[in-house]
């Protein structure tokens, strides 16, 4: 006698079963190829051209916001068949990651996203990312953007393109050319010239005008700092991976900011991108920052009054002659796994990268694109910025991104690591310890985490 | 309407259809609080349970696929030799036993003075007290930072430069946030408590020559008792899972780490992919809240109930 219906539908499910305890509790399955690690791919994801309009989600806290949807409608009305919905959401470092991450989990992730480049190997940690490397429209990526910024979109897998790039972010040191002549100083070429200005002017103005600012907030700049001295902090090491963040490169770093504090040089109540450091820059307390090239914007938001004051020089120099530099961010358009429209992501991740900041006015002179297209483009890099006296900024940007270290690599873990310093820096800002004891507690904390989710790590 | 007794003899086959449509309305009524109940409460812990004794394996060097092992009592285990999780708790214990206290100190002296002022007049300042209330605690937050910045603070008008956000101040800092935000709904409580003491009570006190002070020490407040216990039993729940002051003060303090609260500290275990021991945190976390409840009730309980 046959089963009846509901024996039937019954055992219909139970031959699931099988299926929903051996899919990993992580999201999608991962291709065969990239559980290699650190082996290039072999077979490459397929990437199908979808057939009629198909609607992407893209995640950017990239600002302006009405900038921002001026692109993307630009983009939808010359690409007919792919809809770009933009939703802007809380930046990433400020709790926007965490967002990014629960998403993936819920299986409720954007198609794109933005991710800056340190963050990157963290999402490929969690196999939160696509590896679009097979897609048509990242045929040209290779030529299109500067060689390591292609890397860290590949993290550490080559011939793969997990993200594409948007801007890049090398250091340059931003300073008071009216401070700087009133009391004669020398635009300092090397960091022992820095430190005799510092302590110069700390004379000159019995200790109201202060080199810099600087405290816990200030974390990323530590780590380009440490990536300029010519630290690798982060590798990956056969099948594990190794924390070095207490090299003699480190050290050097750390104990030249923690002499600057001790002479009294440094105005530790003021931290990257807080109203206090805004207040120092807007009212002359301040004779340098050290930055990326986004702080250019930040600089003509929240420094009006200081218009004119400002210039930008090359950072300073370990030894002089000497062509080194390090990053502070920059974000990549990532394409999240689990999208359905790999095709369509691609095309758009490559479009903006090469067309967001020039395409907006707006944004002009304000951030460097990554884009060859723009890196190589006088009119573009040359253009002076009333702001900065007439100067051209971005010129001096432009060569510091020949000068950045190339081999630089990120932790899988990079939030854990970053909020472990953060945390870590505020006791060596207090007084209770110090930058170096900082770097070495941190080290020891994001070991312990990256060992506990079940990876070989190894300290130095 | 037919009452039914479950014992009433003789009513056989009479009783049950009767009953059942009593079970049908009593399940009409009750069925969705627990179908709310379950899904939104019971599943939820469950689940929250059920992730803390798991733990991460990966295949396949650092970016290889990870898998989730039941592994026990691992996660906590990791969570009471975490440093960072006993100073949040240090931290929250600090901060339960100041703000509990005067949560209802506040609330009772301020309900006692209105009782005594001229109804017009109290009800004026019942609403002023009260308006907080309607804040979110985000803006509320957002307010009184811009209040203690050093730059910012109106204080600096009159050169006053207390740094309210350093770390000896800044957990009072965020007590006066607590304070300012829920005082009112507070005093607005134990008003409603006071206005049911009957006051004929009042008048024989009055009579056996009771001053206001002696009344307010002697009747009110052993009155009113029940309700300044409950109101302090929800100030010690809400407190211990202290999270949004010190999340958003963070951002303009350099006094207030990741792990600041247990809550916070749980939070920032999603970043690091570390779902299972966010969740044994967070169970840790509900322990201590119910056995510091259940205490203080025991504790406050009198013979008389």
């Amino acid at each position: 006698m046959p089963l009846g219906k509901t024996r039937r539908r019954l055992i219909g499910a139970a031959a699931l079963i099988p299926l929903l305890v051996t899919t990993p509790v992580n999201g999608p399955l991962q291709s065969a190829s990239a559980q290699a690690g650190l082996r290039p791919q072999a077979n490459l994801n397929p990437c199908p051209k979808q057939t009629g309009k198909v609607n992407i989600t893209f995640w950017t806290w990239e600002g302006p916001p009405s900038a921002i949807q001026h692109i993307v409608n630009e983009f939808n009305a010359t690409h007919p068949d792919i809809h770009v919905n933009v939703d802007q959401v809380t930046p990433g470092f400020s709790g926007g990651y965490e967002k990014s991450f629960n998403a993936l989990r819920a299986g409720k992730a954007p198609d794109v996203d933005m991710i800056e480049y340190y963050e990157l190997p963290n999402f490929r940690f969690v196999n939160g990312l696509y590896n679009a490397a097979g897609c048509p429209a990242m045929k040209n990526v290779a030529k299109q953007f500067p060689g390591y910024i292609n890397s860290e979109d590949s993290v550490g897998e080559p011939g793969a393109i997990y993200a594409v790039p948007e801007d890049i972010e090398p250091l340059a040191m931003f300073y008071r050319k009216d401070i700087f002549a009133k009391y004669n100083l020398p635009v300092p070429a090397t960091w022992a010239q820095y430190q005799s200005d510092a302590l110069a002017l700390k004379t000159d103005t019995n200790g109201t005008v202060k080199m810099a600012d600087m405290n816990a907030n200030d974390y990323r700049l530590l780590v380009g700092l440490d990536w300029q001295a010519g630290a690798m902090p982060f590798q990956y090491t056969g099948t594990g991976f190794t924390y070095d963040m207490d090299s003699s490169a480190a050290q050097t770093v750390a104990n030249y900011w923690e002499s600057l504090i001790k002479d009294g040089v440094i105005d530790t109540a003021a931290g990257f991108t807080t109203p206090p450091e805004y207040i120092t820059w807007n009212n002359g307390t301040v004779a340098t920052q050290i930055g990326p090239d986004y702080l250019t914007g930040f600089f003509k938001g929240q420094a009006p009054a200081a218009a004119g004051d400002w210039a930008v020089a090359p950072i300073p120099q370990w030894a002089a002659g000497d062509h080194s530099d390090g990053e502070a961010g920059g974000s990549a358009t990532a394409i999240m796994a689990g999208t359905k429209h790999p095709y369509a992501d691609a095309v758009f991740a490559d479009w903006f990268g090469d067309n967001y900041p020039v395409q907006v006015q707006l944004y002009a002179g304000q951030v460097l694109s990554g884009a060859n297209s723009y890196l190589n483009n006088p009119a573009v890099i040359d253009t002076a910025n009333p702001y900065f006296g007439g100067q051209a900024p971005m010129s001096v940007f432009r060569t510091m991104v020949n000068d950045v270290n190339t081999n630089f690599q990120w932790a899988p873990n990079m939030t854990t690591v970053f909020s472990d310093l953060q945390d870590n820096l505020q006791s060596a800002f207090n007084g209770s310890s110090t930058i170096e004891q900082a770097f070495v507690t941190t080290q020891n904390q994001a070991a312990a985490n990256l060992r506990s989710l079940g990876v070989t790590v190894y300290t130095k | 309407m037919t009452t039914v007794t479950a014992t009433s003899p003789g009513t056989g086959r009479w009783k049950s259809p009767v009953r059942t449509r009593a079970l049908v309305t009593r399940a009409g009524f009750l069925g969705p609080f627990y179908t709310a109940f379950a899904l939104f409460f019971l599943l939820p812990i469950g689940f929250a349970i059920y992730e803390s004794l798991l733990s991460q394996r990966r295949i396949g060097g650092v970016f290889g696929r990870p898998i989730e092992v039941f592994s026990g009592l691992r996660q906590f285990g990791a969570v009471f030799s975490d440093p960072q999780f006993w100073s949040g708790i240090k931290t929250v214990a600090l901060y339960v036993c100041i703000q509990v206290p005067l949560m209802a100190t506040v609330g009772v002296t301020l309900a006692l003075l209105l009782d005594v002022t001229a109804p017009r007049l109290a009800r004026v300042f019942r609403t002023s007290y009260f308006v907080p209330f309607a804040v979110s605690t985000v803006v509320a937050t957002i307010l009184w930072g811009t209040l203690y910045t050093p730059g910012s603070s109106p204080l600096s008008e009159f050169h006053i430069n207390i740094d309210f956000l350093s770390h000896n101040l800044v957990l009072p800092a965020i007590v006066n946030i607590g304070i300012w935000e829920w005082g009112g709904f507070n005093v607005v409580l134990m008003t409603t408590a006071l206005t049911s003491i009957p006051t004929e009570i009042y008048d024989s006190a009055r009579v056996d020559g009771a001053s206001r002070w002696a009344m307010a020490w002697h009747i009110k407040l052993p009155l009113i008792r029940p309700t300044i216990v409950m109101s302090m039993v929800l100030t010690i729940i809400g407190t211990m899972q202290l999270f949004t002051e010190p999340q958003i003060m963070a951002q303009i303090s350099d006094s207030i780490p990741t792990y600041y609260t247990p809550n916070m500290f749980a939070y920032y275990q999603i970043s690091a992919d570390n779902y299972s021991f966010a969740a044994a945190i967070s169970v840790t976390l509900a322990l201590v809240g119910l056995v510091l409840s259940f205490t203080f009730i025991r504790l406050t309980r009198r013979r008389t109930y």
